[in-house]
């Protein structure tokens, strides 16, 4: 076995690693909080600022993707313009829910900041 | 192999956390009950619009995986091209892969819809409920 085919299980180890840490801080807060009688605040409703800018990112390359493809149809001969069409289609409904995940946590984000917090 | 590795560790991870959540709900239960109030509604982990993400992108890994295999087929089928000696093993994990973490996503993400709605539709007579009360 080739070194390299340890790279995605090691990945996944590690992201493991780090993310039983991460739920393992916010039990220990919640319970904090329990243990003096106070509920504890829903961490569900705060987007973190880095998962706006990479949702943004990864809808701008796709927005990319989608608009070159199309171009490239456009643009290549009439019957072989049609698989570049054929690429695109299905980024479209990804590119799409990206940008209303994009609008919800933007909007999460602007009510935080002002102070006007939803409970749900 | 790397698949299988890949596949094991997988399962092995979802085990770890999956155990690491119940105890930390226990704990939380435990708390709730000491100090005598109602437990919370438990949110699904995924969100309503992530589980569209997710069928979004096991429609596009579905979609991948089967023009793999029928690209596969089609140049093995066809006398012409059989001088182009395909890997035909590794083409078959490969789409095997894409088909099966395309069909993953698409059933989490549809379980997800549905626990989604459940808990909507426990939240809202919840809330009925105390505006009755």
């Amino acid at each position: 076995m080739h070194y390299s085919e340890l790279i995605v299980p090691a990945v996944i180890i590690v992201w493991a690693g780090f993310e039983y840490h991460r739920r393992e801080q916010d039990h220990n807060e919640r319970m904090a909080f329990l243990q003096r009688g106070l509920m504890p605040p829903d961490s569900s409703l705060d987007p973190p600022a880095w998962r706006l800018w990479t949702t943004s990112a990864i809808a701008f390359l796709l927005f990319l993707l989608i608009i070159g493809m199309i171009m490239l149809g456009f643009k290549t001969i009439a019957p072989y313009g049609a698989p570049f069409f054929f690429i695109a289609l299905p980024f479209v409904p990804i590119f799409v829910v990206l940008l209303l995940i994009l609008r919800r946590d933007y909007q999460t984000a602007k009510d935080l900041s002002s102070g006007n917090r939803k409970t749900s | 192999m790397t698949i299988i590795l890949i596949y094991v560790v997988a399962v092995l991870v979802s085990i770890v956390l999956e155990r690491q959540e119940r105890r930390h709900r226990f704990n939380i239960e435990m708390e709730y009950c000491r100090l005598q109030l109602p437990m919370p509604l438990i949110k699904p982990k995924l969100p309503r619009l992530e589980s569209w993400l997710n069928i979004a992108i096991g429609a596009l890994l579905l979609l991948l995986g089967t023009l793999f295999v029928a690209l596969t087929f089609t140049v093995l089928l066809n006398p012409k091209l059989k001088s182009m000696d395909l890997p035909v093993q590794e083409q078959t994990y490969q789409a095997a892969g894409f088909i099966a973490g395309g069909l993953a996503l698409i059933i989490l993400g549809v379980k997800s819809l549905k626990l989604n709605t459940a808990y909507e539709r426990l939240f809202r007579s919840d809330q009925v409920e105390a505006s009755i009360g």
